[in-house]
């Protein structure tokens, strides 16, 4: 990996830096978390003249046809700002995938996914799995000249938003299918979940007529397309995990440097102060391997066998809890308060933690890559 | 690292398999042969150019990448660093003289170090002075052509070795600020006032020394850089030192040596791994990951010509404890048996562990102990200084 970035993602950065900082401050992440829609229309607008929707979606959709690494800069981004978004899930676990399928509904519907008008959601986790990588029971079956799909979802991402749900399903032969349907037809229920985090998140309950062309991916393709996508999406949250990690050093070192106990400042005190090196050092490896893990991805292709992935997502679970657990102590009484902003960047690093897999899954997978 | 990087690794590990001896076990065992094993084997990579690859053409060396410089940190470390105590002149007493000394102690002492001829130690640490080393009270007297030097230093590795030449740090102003007035002084060990005592450690009889000065005559032509500049040296290179040693890729080739015994052990029970073992040996290998990436990060600064303070310091925070990590883990692996030290024939693994865990009791405290890196880190984040 080139630890250097290149001109072009150096402007990438220094341009979603500048929206960010302008467009997204800590109280218009709190409004968006109250919106209805869970995001801020506004910003979204921002984001796609500027053409991240379109970011790592094929050119010839009217995309930019960049990496995962690209992916990351901007997402690392938006966790600085604990930024609530539908850009990493929309394009990693709906655009991406709809591009691998290739067929004709898929080119209907990625030009306006890239222009940024048509918003996706992946309805994929069910109450009954364990994580991510659990097969679908939602069923998908033959009725004369069409299918139904019939089942449930939940912590589906700004499913209210969006215009085309992707749906993993299973077929009566065992085999799993990926459904795209338009998220407002008549079958499709949502209901907002309570949740920790910071995005809006779903109970989708679906009973509804599918169309042959909506079926895009089976068997072994759909699964394929499956792994490709969650890596795809564990690489962005990874980049935004990684930037709420740098947000917590930064306030940090903020607060312990302007409040004064015993007429000196606390952070003068070695017991705060280790607390932030530590931090610090967490934050730059966690960094640094999310970003290897999206540069792998865009050399593997996708493929299964990187283990890069894993050792960041492991790595970063175990030091989110760290990087937090100092920031809480560093702050704290006032860091417990609603009123504070540290809350904003807790709640979503502990949502990133239990999402995309847990350290023991990744550990396995890493163990797996040793010989184990 | 590039395709030409690992052609170049492979070409440094071909070279290690041929010429480091199958009971290699690094320096501070007690064999007298360690320290002529360690003379052949810098004096063989002199003659491929590979010992002063990172120097700069004008000193004999090749300009290497800093990738390529390395890949050759990596190898040397991984393997019980073969180098023996060569590797300080090569990774910063070298470049500290081509930074900061004279020509004619450019021309007198660079050769010999190319060569791979000639062994120093560093004069740094005093009873009172550690990781407060500015606190230092060697002191030097100007006396004619001479500065004549009194005091103590301690944890002096390769005193012993014998060392011919020292890096001493010593105050040679007194009266002013506690970071003016410190002199480093390029001193030939076998000067008469030198004395050497060895300490005995956990690790073995020859690790640790004091140095004890007396009366010892350093001619001025052997202080280095501005007398009373010191400090500035000092920084520079306790910066080239933190990145120098590639931990992560000893701590990744003992993890590896751990996988296969454990593999083998269960392979040999007709059973797998135990599920718990394996996640510890991942965890292990993911942050030993973590170690390599914010070395590389320092690596690549210190390349662009920015000194890496914090990022050097983030660097050791990981490194450290990664080892140490890696050798209690080892030593749990390996069961009642890892008590077994290397010079018991029964010893699993060669005592692999048991060096491992061993060796690296100091890692957090040599060179800056743990809470001096976090206080490092702790300044470059802006925070207040302790009142």
């Amino acid at each position: 990996m080139d630890l250097r970035p290149s001109v072009e993602q150096a402007l990438l950065v220094a341009s979603a830096e500048r929206l960010l900082r302008e467009q997204c401050p800590p109280a218009a992440v709190r409004a968006a978390e109250a919106s209805p829609e869970g995001h801020d229309r506004s910003l979204w607008a921002h984001m796609a003249a500027l053409g991240w929707p379109g970011l790592v979606l094929p050119g010839e959709v009217g995309g930019d046809d960049q990496g995962a690494l690209e992916l990351a800069l901007v997402a690392e981004q938006l966790g600085r700002t604990a930024c609530s978004s539908p850009l990493v899930p929309s394009t990693a676990s709906v655009g991406l995938p709809l591009s691998w399928c290739g067929g004709s509904l898929e080119r209907r519907l990625l030009p306006a996914m890239a222009a940024g008008t048509t918003i996706g959601a992946f309805a994929h986790l069910e109450a009954s799995g364990d994580d991510e990588w659990s097969p679908p029971t939602a069923t998908l079956e033959r009725r004369r000249h069409r299918w139904q799909l019939v089942g449930a979802k939940h912590l589906v991402p700004f499913a209210a938003v969006a215009g085309v749900l992707l749906v993993s399903t299973v077929l009566p032969d065992a085999e799993m299918a990926l459904v795209a349907v338009d998220a407002g037809r008549s079958g499709v229920t949502l209901a907002r979940q309570r949740v920790l985090g910071g995005d809006p998140l779903y109970r989708v309950a679906l009973d509804v007529a599918v169309q042959d062309d909506e079926v895009v991916a089976r068997g072994e393709a759909a699964r394929s397309v499956l792994e490709r996508s969650l890596a795809y999406a564990t690489a962005g949250s990874l980049a935004y995990a990684a930037g709420l990690a740098a947000a917590a050093v930064e306030m940090s070192v903020a607060h312990p440097t302007s409040r004064q106990r015993s007429g000196r400042p606390i952070g003068s005190f070695q017991a705060v102060a280790h607390r932030c090196a530590e931090m610090r050092a967490d934050a730059d490896a966690l960094r640094l391997l999310a970003l290897q893990a999206a540069w792998a991805l865009d050399r593997h292709q996708g493929g299964p066998d990187h283990s890069e992935l894993a050792i960041a997502k492991a790595y970063a679970n175990v030091a989110l809890r760290q990087v937090f657990a100092h920031a809480h102590q560093v702050h704290g009484a006032i860091g417990f308060s609603m009123e504070h902003d540290l809350q904003l960047f807790t709640r979503r690093a502990k949502a990133f933690e239990l999402s995309l897999g847990s350290t023991q899954l990744h550990r396995r997978r890493v163990a797996a890559r040793m010989g184990l | 690292m590039s395709e030409d990087e690992e052609v170049f690794r492979r070409e440094v590990r071909a070279f290690l398999g041929e010429h480091l001896p199958a009971d290699w076990r690094g320096m501070f065992v007690d064999d007298p042969e360690v320290m002529d094993r360690t003379r052949a084997l810098c004096r063989e990579m002199a003659g491929r150019g590979w010992l002063t690859m990172s120097w700069p053409k004008e000193h004999g060396g090749s300009s290497a990448s800093v990738w390529k410089q390395t890949v050759l940190r990596e190898e040397m470390w991984a393997h019980d660093e073969p180098r023996g105590p060569q590797y300080m002149n090569l990774n910063y007493i070298g470049p500290l003289i081509m930074r900061f000394g004279s020509d004619e102690q450019k021309r007198r002492f660079l050769p010999p170090m190319a060569r791979g001829e000639v062994i120093w130690c560093q004069g740094f640490s005093e009873p009172d002075a550690g990781s407060d080393l500015a606190a230092l009270r060697t002191r030097a007297e100007r006396r004619g052509g001479c500065f004549v030097v009194n005091g103590q230093k301690i944890w002096t590795s390769y005193a012993d070795a014998p060392a011919e030449w020292c890096l001493l740090l010593a105050r040679s102003e007194p009266g002013a600020p506690k970071h003016a007035g410190i002199s480093v002084f390029l001193l030939d060990m076998s000067t008469p006032g030198v004395t050497v005592r060895p300490i005995p450690t956990m690790a073995g009889p020859h690790e640790l020394n004091e140095v004890f000065l007396d009366d010892v005559e350093i001619p001025v032509e052997c202080v280095l850089g501005e007398a009373g500049g010191g400090w500035d040296i000092v920084r520079a290179g306790l910066a080239f030192e933190r990145v120098g040693i590639a931990r992560y890729a000893r701590a990744e080739h003992v993890l590896e040596a751990l996988v296969d015994h454990v593999r083998t052990a269960a392979a040999e029970r007709g059973t797998t791994v135990d599920p718990v073992v394996a996640d510890k040996l991942a965890d292990l290998k993911v942050r030993c990951a973590a170690a390599r990436l914010v070395s590389y990060q320092a690596i690549a600064l210190q390349d662009s010509g920015v000194v890496p303070v914090a990022e050097a310091a983030v660097a050791r925070i990981h490194n450290t404890q990664v080892e140490q990590a890696v050798g209690h883990l080892g030593l749990e692996l390996l069961g009642p048996a890892a008590q077994l030290t290397h010079d018991d024939p029964g010893a699993p693994l060669g005592g692999l562990a048991w060096r491992q865990w061993v060796r690296n009791i100091p890692t957090t405290i040599a060179g800056g102990t743990l809470e001096t890196q976090k206080n490092v880190v702790a300044r470059a984040l802006g925070l207040p200084r302790p009142s």
